[in-house]
């Protein structure tokens, strides 16, 4: 197995899952971590390849943040194709959407920082590989995630305050 | 010690403290209610933002995501385009300058330069992928080296500083990348770095390109002097002629050659760089490769596999193809003899038990038993009593164990109107497997 072939094995999944929780696309995740991957492959040596994967990502999810109006314009066509051919319960996806809404709500609601840094340790990051990736200290990462996870919880659980009560007011 | 932060509980539960700081903190939690209601909390918060975050990946692919919050926060670097600022406009400028630097010319010499006319000739002559080099009077490929050799963009971070990739080889690496096979584009890879055309492999049936991927490829710069677009189309100064450009494009060759075992067959995966530069290739499956665009002159090659000796072959390389071959011989690292070796614990094995001897003193009865040779533990068995009615308080009998605490090990239970105390050099919890057992035959 070379070394791009463990290189993508080892981190794709983690990766796109990542990039997918941060965006909200998987197929953008995808497009990202391909780029990452590929810029990984120019590299003569990575010393930490984990943290070097998730910062090059993180920072395309910026650089392709830049071309987000037009990609959303292309999406919404995907989207419209997606609703036209989707035979799911719409009870079911009604649900999953609203879960998934809230959450991220919750997630966009988080300082940038900490959002990351909470991605990361999700995937499995060390406190020294997020604090490479985000150039942080590592002695600061307890307290971001700490903070991350709090606000994370809360925010969350006041949007579904929120949703329950506008939802008995419809029934009302 | 102070109360635990909530940084550090977080830090701890994430297993990111030393064993010293572990072990503290731990100790520090058991002892303190108020440190330990947060730490439940804090692991309350751990798993409910992992099912939080577990929920954002039911997103089917195809959605309208939401802007990431932080575009607004991106400084926005990129300059608004001008309405001269389009690909076409730069096109027809740069054809026009042409145009008009040749006619200059032309004036000065007072006549039409042969080169001029001789390169319109090699245009219209060219094959198709030569042209895609040197017709620079062609419009679409002016336009297409413009937007693909522009400098990159001020505003993108990219932290690994990677050098820029050109609009073809982006995509067609993306087509790779995006075929089931990681090989392939390892393959891609491993072929011309300055991402010709003519060597990209063809995208395999399933690997159609996204509609995305044309999308984001980099958008012309806005900042891109035109000087140095017409240096980049045509590889010399502006306002030279064709055959100056010809002239004074650097002498390159391609060098191939087949890597082999010592035995000769093909060896694969085999890394193969020209020493000093960037150029690179893996070999095939054969254990052929090919580097193109390698400057003219005395090079070295690398050739390094794992598991086979690395080689450097001298080579020597012109206008024309160069071939450098090279067997690879195999080498058996010896590693170090392994000596695996165990000491028996003493406190290993289940624990046998002897009774040794057993005295009664009033209400208290006191038995030695042995565990193993050498090994004693005693248990005694006395009636339950207040702290009054035995005349010991409890703070005399924690500064008695303490004293022990060296050696040995006690614990304590009650059962029924009877309190023991089972006391021994062993650990707590062989101490707690030999009170089940006497216990159970007690019973």
């Amino acid at each position: 197995m070379n070394d791009v072939d463990r290189l993508f094995r080892t981190y794709n999944t983690a990766l796109v899952r990542y990039l997918t929780r941060r965006l909200g696309d998987r197929d953008w995740a995808e497009e990202v971590a391909q780029e990452t991957f590929l810029r990984a492959l120019r590299q003569e040596t990575l010393t930490n390849e984990r943290a070097w994967l998730f910062a090059v990502a993180t920072n395309l999810v910026r650089d392709e943040a830049r071309k987000a109006s037009r990609q959303r314009r292309q999406l919404a066509l995907l989207a419209e194709e997606e609703r036209e051919s989707s035979v799911e319960s719409q009870e079911t996806t009604l649900e999953r959407a609203q879960e998934a809404a809230l959450a991220r709500k919750a997630v966009d609601a988080l300082a940038e920082r900490d959002r990351l840094a909470l991605l990361m340790r999700e995937e499995g990051l060390d406190y020294g590989e997020i604090a490479e990736a985000l150039e942080l200290s590592p002695g600061s990462i307890g307290t971001t995630l700490s903070r991350a996870r709090r606000r994370l919880v809360e925010s969350y659980e006041t949007l579904q305050k929120e949703q329950g009560l506008r939802e008995k007011n419809a029934a009302s | 010690m102070q109360h635990l932060d909530e940084g550090t509980i977080h830090a701890w539960l994430d297993g990111a403290l030393s064993p010293e700081e572990a072990a503290k903190v731990d100790a520090h939690a058991s002892e303190c209610a108020q440190c330990a209601a947060l730490v439940a909390e804090a692991r309350g918060l751990i798993a409910a933002s992992t099912r939080i975050l577990n929920s954002l990946d039911d997103v089917p692919s195809g959605v309208i995501p939401s802007a990431p919050s932080d575009v607004a926060s991106v400084p926005q670097i990129v300059k608004q385009r001008r309405w001269y600022d389009r690909t076409d406009f730069r096109a027809a400028a740069a054809i026009l300058f042409v145009a008009g630097a040749s006619l200059v010319i032309a004036k000065t010499q007072r006549k039409p330069t042969a080169g001029f006319e001789t390169a319109i000739a090699t245009v219209g002559a060219a094959p198709p992928d030569v042209q895609a080099d040197t017709a620079v009077a062609t419009p679409p490929v002016i336009a297409d080296n413009l937007e693909a050799k522009s400098p990159p963009e001020k505003s993108e971070t990219d932290a690994a500083a990677t050098a820029p990739a050109t609009a073809r080889e982006r995509v067609a690496e993306r087509r790779a990348l995006t075929s089931p096979s990681i090989v392939g584009a390892l393959k891609v890879r491993s072929r011309d770095e300055a991402g010709r055309e003519d060597h990209f492999a063809p995208p395999s049936a399933n690997a159609a390109p996204s509609p995305m991927v044309a999308q984001t490829a980099p958008p012309p710069a806005p900042t891109a002097p035109m000087e140095k677009a017409m240096q980049s189309a045509f590889g010399a100064r502006p306002g030279a002629t064709m055959t100056d450009a010809a002239a004074n494009r650097p002498v390159q060759g391609r060098v191939t050659g087949r890597i082999t075992t010592s035995q000769g067959a093909g060896l694969s995966g085999v890394n193969v760089k020209v020493q000093g530069t960037n150029l690179a290739a893996s070999t095939d499956t054969s254990g052929r490769f090919k580097i193109d665009d390698v400057p003219a002159g005395e090079h070295r090659l690398i050739v390094r596999r794992i598991g086979y000796s690395e080689k450097t072959i001298p080579i020597s390389v012109n206008d024309s193809m160069t071939t450098a071959n090279a067997a690879l011989d195999a080498t058996s690292n010896m590693l170090a003899e392994v000596v695996v070796s165990g000491v028996a614990a003493t406190t290993a094995g289940p624990p046998t038990l002897r009774q040794l001897r057993a005295d009664t003193t009033g209400t208290t009865h006191r038995t030695v038993y042995e565990v193993r040779p050498g090994v004693e533990v005693t248990l005694v068995e006395t009636p339950v009593m207040t702290e009054m009615e035995s005349g010991i308080s409890l703070d005399q009998r924690a500064k008695r164990a303490e004293a022990k605490k060296d050696s040995t090990n006690t614990i304590t239970w009650s059962e029924g109107n009877r309190r023991y105390t089972l006391t021994g050099p062993l650990s707590t919890k062989q101490l707690d497997e030999i009170k089940t057992r006497l216990m159970r035959t007690r019973r």
